[in-house]
């Protein structure tokens, strides 16, 4: 027996409060026309600014609509909006490619065209049936390097579980996505094999390390606490920790096995501005464009010709570059949308045993 | 009671309806949540919060809650005594102490702790200086360290309760024990303890439940095991999507809420109506 949550509640409370509640966030028109302008949560911050300059600005010189920025909005508020069509919040959303891939499962966005884009360019591991990923941040490993130098430094993420051969406190992320996945690198798993993901064996990893892990919430915190000293060794990204390093920082990180995820495009299901958010993925594959973003903030590019329009050193510094590109792991966000649930469970029990 | 006129209810109104629309109905809304689970079984919902994770993690906020109102409490009351009997300046001053931390945001105090605590943070450095450890002690990152940081956020209302129920006490009592023979200890546990009662269980209880919904505090200052409700709940709200669940987690919380205040009211008539009668 399925009972629909908001009929009963319209019956159970009076249609009048019901109407008044949803009458808030109902569309004018349906719109077909060109807009003036396309509502889009993004990531904030300093990455909002760059993907202002590298792409919002430009599709406005292009097409003359504007992008407006909103609040970053996760798979959560994306069900609220879709449920009660409340298309004037968002028309496309730049989202995290894990909470892209759950979107995409539970229905919650459209499939994006592909045939406007040279999707031979693209980096095959960025692009999928309901999202696309328009850059690329990187989980890399890193060290304060008053307690390490660059030849003592651990190099791989065997290196940094074996405390043993490494000690020091060091910090994970108190999130499944990606502390597992680097947890199972940390186990030995090759990185060809590394999905479906081994549960067991990323869990026994932390495991054998927990009286030296420290986790962090949020990527200013990681940054923060290698820069005072209160780590010796982390998995952070590189795009929260590069600024430190620039700055002086006893701060410094490897792009070997970085495990790669990113900024998803995704448009509302039944959005009906999405032929126009379409056309903004579209924008968003332009080598140009991605090649301008990554040379403000250091997020790759997913197209592969950006990289020539990017300076040697602004090169160096990402994921992307030849002599980087080779031992980088992308991250499976289908198996995470699939296997989220055991995953965060099994990681939870961890976290409290 | 009085009997009350149009203007009265017009003047209600508005705060009912804003209460209605953004507070009950919301509220009725997440609840619904939890009573229509869509293709599992309601019951198999409810039951998995006897599951492990669920179970330990209420467990910690309980005990959390439990120990920070204990904590806020115990270095409330002196406080809150010493505010009551002074004057001018040196209760102003003393209030100050309370309110201005309590103006701050919850997490620049937060991060203020994770540098006086941190491994070679002020308070460190100074044990290390004065020879009392030679190795950095773990205060971040651990139980500790949450009830520090959340007690330090909830002092103030405990204060508060404190204060008002205190300032309200007759000193003639004060004095009328204190001409029949009774040391200082004795006027405290037989006229100030017995007297602020109502206060301190309105502090408690203001502590205790706001604890239970805490998410900032626990979590930037507590560690791999410290993992309260509110942070299982964004969880499964914003990474898993079980909102199911997290409507249970929630409802949990409230049914716990209207419970312990239910309580409250018993035992506070009881309390007032002994002190007034």
């Amino acid at each position: 027996m399925t009972i629909k949550r908001r009929t009963l509640l319209k019956a159970g409370m009076g249609a009048g409060l019901a109407g008044m509640t949803s009458g808030l966030f109902t569309p004018a028109l349906a719109q077909t026309n060109k807009p003036d302008h396309l509502v889009i949560p993004d990531a904030g911050g300093i990455l909002r600014d760059a993907y202002k300059k590298a792409h919002y600005d430009t599709f406005e010189a292009k097409t003359g609509i504007k992008l407006v920025s909103a609040e970053y909005m996760g798979v959560a508020q994306l069900k609220a909006l879709v449920d009660n069509q409340a298309w004037g919040q968002a028309d496309i959303l730049s989202i995290a490619s894990g909470e892209a891939a759950v979107a995409a499962k539970q229905g919650l966005i459209e499939k994006i065209d592909y045939s406007n884009i040279d999707r031979a360019k693209l980096i095959p591991e960025t692009v999928y049936d309901n999202f696309m990923l328009t850059s690329l941040s990187a989980s890399v490993l890193a060290w304060n390097t008053k307690k390490y130098s660059d030849s003592t430094a651990p190099k791989t993420w065997a290196n940094f579980f074996d405390p043993q051969a490494f000690p020091g406190p060091r910090g994970m992320w108190k999130n499944a996505s990606l502390t597992m996945d680097i947890a199972a690198l940390g186990a030995g798993i090759p990185k060809e094999k590394l999905y479906p993901l081994n549960i067991d064996a990323a869990i026994g990893a932390l495991t054998k390390i927990k009286d030296d892990l420290i986790f962090w919430e949020h990527g200013a915190q990681s940054a923060q606490m290698l820069a005072d000293n209160e780590l010796d060794l982390e998995f952070g990204w590189a795009g929260r920790l590069f600024t430190p390093k620039k700055n002086g920082d006893p701060v410094a990180y490897t792009f070997n096995q970085a495990v790669l995820d990113g900024d998803a495009a995704v448009i509302p299901k039944g959005s009906p501005n999405r032929k126009w958010a379409q056309m903004f993925v579209d924008h968003m594959t332009d080598p140009e464009n991605q090649a301008a973003l990554a040379s403000i903030v250091p997020y790759a590019p997913t197209n592969v010709d950006a990289q020539k329009f990017l300076k040697p050193e602004v090169l160096a510094g990402l994921p992307v570059s030849p002599e980087s590109f080779g031992s980088v792991i992308f991250q499976d966000p289908i198996w995470w949308a699939d296997n989220g649930d055991a995953a965060f469970d099994a990681f939870n029990k961890f976290l409290l045993g | 009671m009085y009997p009350r006129s149009r203007l009265d209810l017009l003047l209600l109104l508005l705060p009912v309806l804003f209460l209605v629309v953004f507070f009950l109905w919301p509220l009725l809304y997440i609840v619904s949540y939890s009573l229509i689970s869509g293709d599992k079984p309601l019951v198999s919902v409810w039951a998995s919060i006897f599951d492990t994770v669920q179970l330990t993690v209420l467990w910690n906020t309980f005990r959390i809650a439990a120990l920070v109102t204990l904590a806020s409490l115990a270095l409330g009351y002196p406080l809150a005594m010493f505010i009551t009997n002074s004057n001018g300046l040196a209760r102003n001053v003393a209030m100050a102490i309370v309110i201005i931390p309590f103006c701050t945001s919850v997490v620049v105090r937060a991060y203020a702790w994770i540098a006086l605590f941190q491994r070679f943070g002020v308070v460190n450095k100074v044990l290390m200086w004065l020879g009392i450890t030679h190795q950095p002690l773990k205060f971040l990152y651990t139980e500790l360290g949450v009830i520090i940081g959340m007690t330090h956020a909830l002092l103030p209302f405990m204060v508060f309760a404190l204060v008002a129920s205190l300032d309200r006490i007759d000193r003639t009592l004060v004095r009328a024990a204190e001409t029949l023979g009774a040391g200082p200890l004795q006027v405290l546990s037989k006229v100030w303890i017995p007297m602020s009662m109502p206060g301190v269980l309105a502090g408690c209880l203001l502590v205790f439940i706001s604890s239970l919904g805490f998410y900032v505090t626990p979590a930037l200052l507590g560690g791999r095991e410290q993992t309260m409700v509110a942070v299982l709940i964004e969880q499964y709200v914003n990474r898993t999507l079980n909102w199911s669940l997290a409507s249970v987690l929630g409802t949990t919380l409230l049914l716990a809420t209207c419970i312990l205040y239910v309580f409250y009211e018993r035992i506070s008539i009881r309390a007032g109506s002994r002190v007034e009668g």
